[in-house]
């Protein structure tokens, strides 16, 4: 046999009985790789869980498991799947940091997988760890270097089927590109890798067969780059057609004379630290969309407080339509609503728990004329979600449908300019196209203009007309 | 947030709603004057007539232990209203009014939380010669820092959420961001403590009429019951034991209910 992992029929069930993954196959040879990629609430985690026997009660799994050089087990059989972790499967979990002990030094963390002596340092060495990072407590980690001792388990317990869950989940792309790298070196060791993503780069970047998972079953499966180049299904389509750097290029003319927004000479910097940004300028004209980029720590979102007037820059100013907003609360007021922000979080500007309806209703109090019952329909028309929608509770919304409601939100507002704060990184690739789309159709017809910060540089390529970057700030861990 | 009532707290809120019909009704069904005295009939043990037998001057055991519990029951209410009422306002304060309010809000309560709460209440009533004001005035100023410190913890920790940096860019006033984003949140927060805060409560004013610095005999509050009736619990312990009963059911059910309702809204972790 030389197929490391194959699974046939498996079919996932959830405690009342819906099935959530509907008898999906796929097989992976000795030293080869499979990504399955697919939707947030796509199962594809469930997949994961279900390989590991570790699926929450009251789910239910039936198909077939073989691994190579163990006898075939019922997918159900969570007991017998969990004694295969170690000598014939090992997971590489989300969110690293989480993953380990904080108060546990990591050569102890190692010595609970069963690697001692000389075999520690090796693990270590392949994934460019020292000694002296061995004798660290798990919370002196970065989430780089957890990630690293993750690895290093895994390549030092010599089981030959590694799991990856989502391995990139929020990381900047420097460090999506170390990922990439550790994952490679667990291929060139030998393993087999199955890997878990909705992450477009690391899909790429990765070689072997890859797989699509959409509506409970696999709808295309092959090797990764004919997925990539020709996509079979129509949902492969969508997702290959999401990356931002096929998208068709913005062309607006937008008024330069008049700007929105602009900033002289701005520094900001935390009490006793080093400035995250300085001597910064920048001019918004109306209607225009300016990006910023930049890895994580570096005061891009500090940017778009201070821009905002929720934070007072250390030095500089600020000028909301020519005006200088710095330290004066009576400039700000009259302008207040005609600058706005979309969170990251997508449903974070809505109270939890309260109906959309009634939050919609309270904007009265500050929109002069605001009638919730006239104005939504069209509002939703717009941001084509559905009606009914607006009697959920925010949490009851999905990620992408959240997000739309919040932008219909900061529209009602009637805003001259968008500060959006990673609008989209918690979205999958298709919902934020959909979503980035929508909002640029926004823009344009009402002239807005939006500053759009973003670690994603070809996402701001796809739609700002311009780009500041700022540099990791000083004292920051990679 | 949708609270899901466990089948428990249904059971636990039926039994408060019988507390409480208690202490409404309890005065109206009594079958006798709780006042009254007959000493021809001190002392007597249970029967057909004194269900509960009679205390130390004839007075029917059941019908005072009845009487009571508005006094019992409707005072700890009332002074925990007032205490989660004043100590809420406080913490909102505290939490919306920077590093100076917050740290004058805090180390009032910390002054007061220095003390154990009977005592201050005991130095009231005993200051004042006992009676309800002093008791309420001391039950209040022993509560309320514990209401302003949660309130201030959960206030503070919902200042930073998006809605309400959301609403604050739309231009809504800072009032109604604490009415409309936190107060209600924090409300749920601390119910539980209220509840859990009405048996605490229920004892300590039986224990100050027990020292006799509560309510003034002869009204029938429990705590003073126990306190009569202690020097002659050889001749008739029901007499005794049922005004204790009384309390213990009724703290035992606040109990159970307040820890029920924290366990539906608290996370896992704060159980």
């Amino acid at each position: 046999m030389t197929e490391a992992l194959a699974v046939e029929g498996l079919h996932i069930r959830d405690a009342s009985g819906n099935a959530v993954i509907e008898g999906i196959s796929f097989a992976i040879r000795r030293g080869g790789a499979l990504t399955l990629i697919g939707e947030t609430g796509s199962g594809k985690s469930l997949v994961a869980l279900a390989l590991l026997g570790l699926l929450p009660s009251g789910m239910k799994a039936t198909g077939t498991i073989a691994l190579a050089g163990a006898r075939p087990f019922d997918a159900a059989d969570g007991r017998g799947l969990q004694a295969l972790w170690r000598r014939h499967l090992m997971l590489v979990p989300q969110e690293p940091a989480a993953a380990l002990d904080p108060i546990m030094r990591v050569r102890r963390q190692l010595a609970l997988a069963g690697l001692v002596g000389a075999k520690v340092d090796v693990a270590l060495q392949a994934v460019d760890l020292g000694e002296e990072d061995g004798g660290k407590f798990g919370f002196e980690l970065s989430g780089g270097m957890a990630q690293r001792v993750l690895v290093a388990t895994a390549l030092g317990t010599g089981a030959p089927v590694v799991v990856a869950d989502e391995p990139t989940k929020c990381l900047d792309p420097e460090r999506v590109g170390q990922v990439i790298g550790l994952l490679r070196r667990l291929l060139l060791d030998g393993r087999s890798l199955f890997v878990i993503t909705h992450d477009r780069r690391l899909a790429q970047s990765l070689p072997g067969q890859l797989a699509i998972l959409h509506g409970g079953r696999i709808v295309e499966n092959g090797r990764a780059e004919d997925v990539i180049a020709a996509p079979r299904s129509a949902f492969g389509r969508a997702w290959m057609a999401s990356d931002p750097a096929a998208w068709p290029a913005c062309a607006r003319g937008c008024d330069r004379s008049r700007l929105a927004l602009s900033a002289h000479g701005l520094s900001f910097a935390w009490p006793g630290r080093p400035p995250l940004f300085r001597e910064l300028d920048l001019h918004l004209p109306r209607g225009a969309i300016l990006g910023i980029d930049g890895p994580s720590g570096c005061g891009k979102t500090t940017l778009g407080d201070v821009l905002l007037g929720l934070r007072r820059p250390s030095a500089g100013s600020v000028e909301w339509a020519g005006e200088d907003i710095v330290g004066r609360p009576d400039a700000i007021r009259p302008m207040r609503r005609r600058y706005q922000k979309l969170h990251q979080e997508p449903a974070a500007a809505f109270i939890p728990g309260l109906p959309l309806r009634r939050q919609f209703e309270a904007l009265r109090l500050v929109v002069p004329g605001f009638d919730a019952s006239r104005a939504l329909p069209e509002l939703l028309d717009r941001l084509k979600l559905r009606h009914a929608l607006i009697d959920r509770r925010p949490e009851e919304l999905s990620g992408g449908e959240a997000q739309r409601m919040s932008l219909a939100r900061v529209l009602a507002l009637d805003p001259h300019v968008i500060v959006a704060d990673e609008p989209t990184s918690r979205l999958d690739p298709v919902v934020q196209r959909e979503t980035m789309a929508l909002l640029r159709e926004q823009v344009e017809a009402r002239g807005i203009s939006v500053v759009m910060v973003s670690h994603d540089a070809s996402l701001l390529r796809a739609v700002a007309d311009e780009t500041i970057s700022l540099a990791r700030a000083p004292g920051v861990p990679a | 947030m949708r609270i899901a009532l466990p089948r428990g707290t249904v059971r636990l809120a039926a039994a408060i709603a019988a507390i409480a019909a208690l202490a409404c009704l309890g005065p109206v069904v009594a079958p006798m004057d709780p006042l009254e005295q007959d000493l021809m009939r001190v002392m007597e043990p249970p029967g057909a007539r004194h269900w509960l037998g009679t205390d130390h001057v004839g007075r029917d055991v059941l019908s005072r232990v009845l009487a009571g519990a508005p006094y019992s029951l409707g005072l700890a209410m009332l002074s925990v209203g007032m205490s989660a009422s004043s100590g809420t306002l406080l913490g909102l304060v505290a939490a919306n009014s920077g590093a100076t309010g917050r740290a004058v809000v805090m180390r009032l309560a910390d002054l007061v939380l220095a003390f154990p709460g009977l005592l201050l209440a005991l130095l009231l009533s005993g200051l004042f010669g006992g009676g309800i004001l002093p008791m309420l005035a001391g039950l209040h100023l022993a509560m309320w820092p514990q209401y302003a410190r949660m309130a201030d913890a959960a206030a503070t920790s919902i200042l930073r959420e998006g809605h309400v940096e959301a609403a604050r860019l739309a231009g809504f006033p800072e009032w109604i961001i604490l009415l409309r984003h936190v107060l209600p949140r924090v409300l749920r927060t601390l119910a539980p403590l209220a509840i859990l805060g009405t048996g605490q409560a229920i004892m300590s004013i039986a224990a100050l009429g027990f020292l006799g610095l509560g309510l003034r005999p002869p009204t029938p509050e429990w705590g003073a019951m126990i306190n009569d009736l202690l020097p002659f619990l050889a001749e008739g312990i029901v007499q005794v034991a049922a005004p204790c009963a009384a309390i213990f059911a009724t703290v035992l059910a606040l109990s159970l209910a307040g820890r029920s309702l924290a366990g539906s809204t608290m996370p896992p972790s704060v159980r």
